[in-house]
């Protein structure tokens, strides 16, 4: 009996946590049955947060957290990181039928509302990467919700999805006739060439898209920096292990999102014109899920005048820019926010 | 999965059937550590009931209540019945497995909740938390230590789901390290 004592003290004193990458200030925004994490890091005290909105639909933030680009930004400014409903590590039971852009804006502005009442009222940039940048996108086209944002940096966003998805048809296929020339991986380059005939018109929830932008390092320029920890994280000991994100919620709810969620049809474009915020658009000129002309379809869509927007191009990067060229990213990110804070 | 909880509940009848018949079972109580996810540590307090017993095989009904702390995420705290069979693998070794149905309820950690009201002001939220219903299944291995103090030591590998999590089915995994001892019985 004592022994058991003594090893149950043990396991527990193994259990206590060693200080983590993910420190910061950590709390709940909930709304209609989403539980919704959010991490603010950096420097609270410089009065400007960059708030970045994740990817997906259905992906995470928490996973960004000690990238070299955001470690980077942290010197100088607040982040925010906050994973979306039914996303990423947030819990609850949110209806399927609030997987809407609507509901999803609507969650964004309490969180701008939240964060100015907890930090005495700071700038804030929006960071909208991916379907963040749609997301973002469609917040910023009402005009009360604009005057909330400093500044709009989108970084290879969603806003025009049925174009993006055309344009990446294109390039995907493009690269698959390439390598079949090349007589590499022949066998899988003409399954992807059919399923792309018997598919025209794929959708957000069609995976075997992504998959193929994958093999053809669409999303990663050079899928040698998977095997540095330091600069594209994934799934690393300290996001599973010591972090506010759990991996089977993260997987559970990217799986019912995709399903629900559908996004093909979703183009902003013509909304765009009342977007007068100082905007940077980032963008990888290797990016397969949405190919880099998308850069300037914004720029010109935007109603910024012309000398308050501007593209910053990544030349060595595909889709995850901040992965691949931190440096890059995080000076353009830096110089936009100090010219308009 | 249905079906593997109809079967479940139908074992659970037959065992509590079982254990109505005959009073005279070996009842055994415990504790364990139990880690959910691998890594956050919680506790688990047992019940076990040999329903039916010979030298290789024993059938039995067990409860469990317990709590794990999932910091920054979730705590849980739940309570299962479950239904399992013991093989002797070699002496006094033997080879387990569990079928159970529980409940679970799930509490934000790490931080407080907050929502925005109609004027745009934050406020805190409350945390009652969320009910899940929990089945599980548990295999493992357990070691009988006969003598002066008899105690069976044991390590089950357990997934539970957590039902419903955003219109899903969350499945979730532990791992249970502990002991359980017999009762005397009169």
């Amino acid at each position: 009996m004592r022994s058991s004592i003594y090893i149950t003290c043990l396991f527990l004193l193994l259990s206590c946590k060693e200080s983590s990458t993910f420190e910061g200030d950590f709390f709940y925004l909930v709304n209609k049955e989403a539980e919704m994490p959010v991490l603010v890091r950096g420097n609270k005290n410089s009065g400007v947060f960059i708030l970045f909105i994740h990817g997906g639909p259905g992906g995470t933030a928490l996973q960004k957290v000690g990238l070299p680009v955001f470690n980077d930004l942290e010197n100088s400014y607040a982040t925010v990181f906050w994973d979306q409903r039914s996303s990423g590590s947030s819990q609850g039971n949110s209806p399927l039928s609030l997987l809407t852009l609507d509901q999803f804006i609507e969650d964004l502005d309490m969180l701008v509302d939240l964060i100015k009442s907890k930090y005495k009222n700071p700038e804030i940039f929006f960071l909208g990467h991916s379907w963040g940048g749609c997301l973002g996108t469609a917040y910023l086209t009402d005009a009360s919700r604009q005057k909330k944002i400093k500044g709009w940096i989108e970084a290879d966003g969603a806003h025009n999805n049925p174009k993006a998805d055309s344009l990446s048809l294109d390039w995907v296929t493009s690269y698959a006739r390439n390598q079949i020339a090349q007589k590499t991986d022949v066998d899988f380059w003409n399954y992807a060439l059919s399923w792309y005939r018997k598919n025209p018109n794929f959708t957000s929830d069609q995976l075997e898209h992504y998959a193929f932008i994958e093999k053809a390092n669409g999303y990663v320029h050079d899928p040698t920096i998977k095997r540095m920890p330091a600069s594209f994280p994934g799934y690393s000991f300290d996001y599973i292990f010591r972090s506010p994100a759990d991996l089977t919620m993260t997987l559970t709810n990217y799986n019912t999102v995709i399903k629900h969620f559908i996004v093909s049809d979703i183009d902003l474009t013509v909304k765009m014109k009342n977007i007068t915020l100082p905007s940077l658009i980032l963008w990888g000129q290797n990016d397969g899920i949405i190919p880099f002309p998308m850069a300037a379809q914004a720029l010109n869509a935007l109603g910024t005048i012309s000398s308050q927007k501007s593209v910053t191009p990544l030349p060595n990067s595909g889709h995850d820019g901040f992965y691949e060229e931190p440096v890059l990213f995080a000076g353009a990110v830096r110089a936009f926010v100090e010219k308009y804070r | 999965m249905p079906k593997l909880f109809v079967s479940a509940l139908l074992l659970l009848t037959f065992n509590l059937v079982i254990a109505q018949s005959d009073s005279s079972r070996v009842q055994s109580i415990g504790m364990s550590y139990f880690a959910e996810g691998g890594a956050y540590p919680g506790f688990t307090l047992n019940y076990e009931r040999r329903l039916l017993a010979n030298n290789k095989f024993q059938l039995l009904l067990a409860g469990k209540a317990g709590a794990y702390f999932h910091f920054q995420n979730h705590t849980g705290v739940f309570f299962m019945v479950q239904s399992g069979q013991r093989f002797r693998i070699h002496k006094q070794l033997y080879f387990e497995h569990f079928l159970g149905i529980g409940y679970l309820h799930s509490f934000l950690s790490g931080g407080d909740a907050y929502f925005v009201n109609t004027s745009g002001q934050a406020q805190k939220a409350n945390n009652f938390g969320n009910p899940h219903f929990m089945p599980s299944i548990s295999f493992g291995l357990s070691y009988d230590h006969l003598g002066k103090h008899p105690v069976m030591v044991f390590a089950r590998p357990m997934l539970f789901w957590q039902i419903p999590f955003n219109q899903a089915s969350l499945l979730q995994y532990g791992i249970e390290l502990g002991a359980m001892f017999k009762l005397k019985m009169k």
